[in-house]
C-alpha cells in the first residue's frame, strides 16, 4: 500500500506551474523531496495535505482521496513546515494540552521524553525559544500523535548541526514503527541522503528524477576520458553532461554500467577515471540538465564532440 | 475502519478545541472591554447627565474594541504570526476553520455585547435617561453589533491587516454616520423624549434590516470561504 500516490497532479498560478506531478511513496519508508527555491516543493506538499486544492490530477494519501477526504487523512498525518509557528505568546504546555484534547493517541509519555530529549521547558512561552528549539517544539507536537504519515517541509533549514543531528536521529527513531512513512522536503542533500530511503528531485514545477537512494547512488558516475582529435562519443543512454577541455572528457551519466564502460572502451576513449557521484553532485546535475532546452540535455543521445562545452 | 465516518463523527470535537483555544486566547483583554463596559455604565449611573456623552463613548468604544481585538487577534494575527499552517494541518477543512472562528468571536464579542446591552439598560431604571430612549438605544447597540460583524466578516475572508484595518475604518465611521443619520427621523425625535418606549414603524424597519444585514454577512462569509480553494 501507499502512504502518498500522486499522479498527473497540476497547479497553475500566475507566474508559476505545477505540471504533471507524479509522486508515489511506498508505506514504512522515507522520501526526500529535493528542489530548488520555487521548484514546487512546498505547493506540492500543500496539495498533500489538502491546503491548496489541485486544479486536475489525483491525490490519494493514505487511502483517501485529497483534498475531499483531507479530514479523515489528516489525522493521521503529522505536517510541520518551515513557516508554521506556534502561538509565540503562549508556552509549549498550551500547545500539548490543547493537541492532547484532540488527538485519542496522543502519548503523554513519548511527549515528556521528547521535551526531555529536546531540552524544551513546557512552561516556557513559544516567542522566547530559539529557532532551533521551535523546530523541536513543532516537531513534538506531532510526534506525540503518533501519525502514520510525516509530512515536513524543509524542517532542518536554519538549524545549527547539533540540533539538525538531534532531530534526524528522531526521525529515524520515530521509522522504527514499520508502518510510518515520511515525505520530507529538503535542499540539503545531506540530510535527505542520511535518511532517505527513496529521492524525488524537482525542478521548475515538474519531477525531474525520482528513485530508490541505492539506484541513484550506484547508477549516477562521473567519467574522466582521455580521446583523440576526431572522437566522437558512441550513442548512449543516460547521459547528463559533456565538458571537454582538450583531449580530455568528462562524461556525467545517469544509468552507469559495466557495458557502457566496454562501449566507451570500443569506440577509442581511454578511461582515466570513473567517478561515484554524491546526492548533492547527482541532484544538481538533474536539475542543470533539466533547465536545457531538450536538444541540448543528452540524456537518451551522444551530442558530438565538436560542440560540445569545453 | 470507515474513514469518511471518522471524520464526520469526529469533527466536531476539533472545532470545539479551536473554539475554546481562542476564547482562551481572548480571556484577559475579553475581561477588560467588559470591564470597561460595565464602568460607563456606573459612570452614567453616578454622574448621570454630566457624564453621559463620556459613559456613551467608553461604552461603544468597550464594546468596538472588544470586537477589533477580537478579530484582529483570532483572525489576522493568526496568519501574519504564521499559525494558520500549525492549524490547518489538524484534522479539518476549511469549513470546519470558518465555523470555529465565527463561533469563538461570535460567542466572544456577542457574549460581551448582550451582556454590556443588557446592562446598559439599567441607565433607564435609574431615570438617568428617559424610556423613550430605549428603541433608539437598542438600534445603536444593533448598530454596533452589525460594525463588529462587518469587521469579522472582512478579516475573515481577506485575513490581511489592510482589508481589516479598512473595514474597521468604515465600520467605525459609518456608525457615526447612521447615529447621526437615524436621529434625523420625525419618528425618532418625535419619541426620543418621550416617558414609554414607542416601536413605532421607523425602528422596527431599521432594526429588521440591521438583523437581516447581520444574517447575510455571515451567511456570505461561509459561500466566501467556501470557494476558496487555496488557504495558506
Amino acid at each position: 500500500m501507499n502512504a502518498i500516490h500522486c499522479e498527473n497532479v497540476t497547479k497553475r498560478y500566475p507566474h508559476f506551474d505545477l505540471k504533471d506531478v507524479d509522486l508515489t511513496l511506498p508505506e514504512g519508508s522515507v522520501m526526500g523531496f529535493v528542489g530548488p527555491n520555487g521548484a514546487g516543493k512546498s505547493t506540492t506538499l500543500r496539495i498533500i495535505m489538502g491546503l491548496v486544492h489541485q486544479d486536475a490530477g489525483r491525490v490519494t494519501v493514505l487511502g483517501h482521496d485529497m483534498p475531499a477526504g483531507q479530514v479523515a487523512a489528516k489525522w493521521n498525518i503529522g505536517f510541520v513546515s518551515e513557516d508554521m509557528r506556534l502561538y509565540g505568546h503562549r508556552t509549549i504546555g498550551f500547545h500539548l494540552d490543547f493537541l492532547r484534547r484532540i488527538y485519542p493517541g496522543w502519548d503523554d509519555g513519548y511527549a515528556a521524553e521528547l521535551l526531555s530529549r529536546f531540552e524544551l521547558n513546557p512552561d516556557q512561552k513559544v516567542k522566547g525559544l530559539s529557532h532551533g528549539q521551535r523546530v523541536k517544539a513543532a516537531l513534538l507536537t506531532v510526534f506525540a500523535r503518533k501519525p502514520k504519515l510525516l509530512v515536513f517541509d524543509e524542517p532542518t533549514t536554519g538549524l545549527d548541526p547539533v540540533a539538525r543531528k538531534v532531530i534526524l536521529e528522531e526521525m529515524m527513531r520515530v521509522m522504527e514503527a514499520e508502518d510510518r512513512s515520511i515525505l520530507f522536503s529538503s535542499h540539503n542533500t545531506l540530510d535527505v541522503e542520511q535518511i532517505s530511503d527513496h529521492i524525488t528531485f524537482i525542478n521548475q514545477g515538474s519531477i525531474v528524477a525520482s528513485d530508490d537512494k541505492e539506484t541513484f547512488l550506484d547508477s549516477w558516475r562521473r567519467l574522466r576520458l582521455v580521446v583523440g582529435d576526431r572522437y566522437r562519443l558512441p550513442d548512449m543512454s543516460g547521459l547528463i553532461e559533456v565538458q571537454r577541455s582538450g583531449h580530455q572528457i568528462v562524461l556525467t551519466l545517469a544509468g552507469y554500467s559495466d557495458a557502457l564502460q566496454e562501449k566507451l572502451t570500443a569506440s577509442g576513449a581511454a578511461i582515466n577515471e570513473v567517478q561515484r557521484l554524491t546526492l548533492e553532485e547527482i541532484f544538481i546535475a538533474s536539475v542543470e540538465s533539466s533547465r536545457q532546452p531538450p536538444h541540448a540535455a543528452a540524456a537518451g543521445s551522444a551530442p558530438s564532440m565538436e560542440g560540445a562545452a569545453a | 475502519m470507515n474513514a469518511s465516518t471518522t471524520a464526520v463523527e469526529t469533527t466536531p470535537s476539533v472545532v470545539r478545541e479551536l473554539v475554546l483555544k481562542d476564547l482562551r486566547i481572548m480571556k484577559i483583554p475579553s475581561i477588560c472591554y467588559w470591564l470597561a463596559g460595565i464602568g460607563s455604565i456606573v459612570l452614567a449611573l453616578l454622574w448621570g447627565d454630566a457624564a453621559g456623552t463620556i459613559a456613551f463613548i467608553l461604552f461603544i468604544s468597550a464594546i468596538f474594541g472588544a470586537g477589533v481585538h477580537a478579530a484582529m487577534q483570532t483572525i489576522t494575527e493568526e496568519r501574519r504570526e504564521q499559525n494558520l499552517p500549525f492549524i490547518m494541518s489538524l484534522p479539518i477543512t476549511i469549513a470546519d476553520y470558518t465555523r470555529a472562528k465565527m463561533l469563538a468571536n461570535l460567542l466572544l464579542v456577542g457574549g460581551i455585547w448582550l451582556t454590556l446591552s443588557a446592562a446598559s439598560y439599567v441607565i433607564f431604571i435609574g431615570d438617568v435617561m428617559p424610556s423613550g430612549t430605549i428603541p433608539l438605544m437598542t438600534i445603536i447597540l444593533v448598530a454596533v453589533l452589525l460594525a463588529y460583524v462587518i469587521i469579522l466578516a472582512t478579516t475573515m475572508v481577506f485575513q490581511g491587516i489592510a482589508p481589516a484595518i479598512t473595514a474597521i475604518v468604515a465600520a467605525n465611521l459609518g456608525n457615526q454616520a447612521f447615529i447621526w443619520w437615524i436621529a434625523s427621523f420625525h419618528a425618532v425625535r418625535s419619541t426620543v423624549n418621550g416617558t414609554e418606549a414607542v416601536w413605532n414603524a421607523t425602528y422596527l424597519t431599521v432594526l429588521g434590516a440591521q438583523i437581516g444585514a447581520i444574517v447575510v454577512l455571515v451567511g456570505l462569509v461561509f459561500y466566501a470561504q467556501s470557494r476558496k480553494t487555496e488557504f495558506l
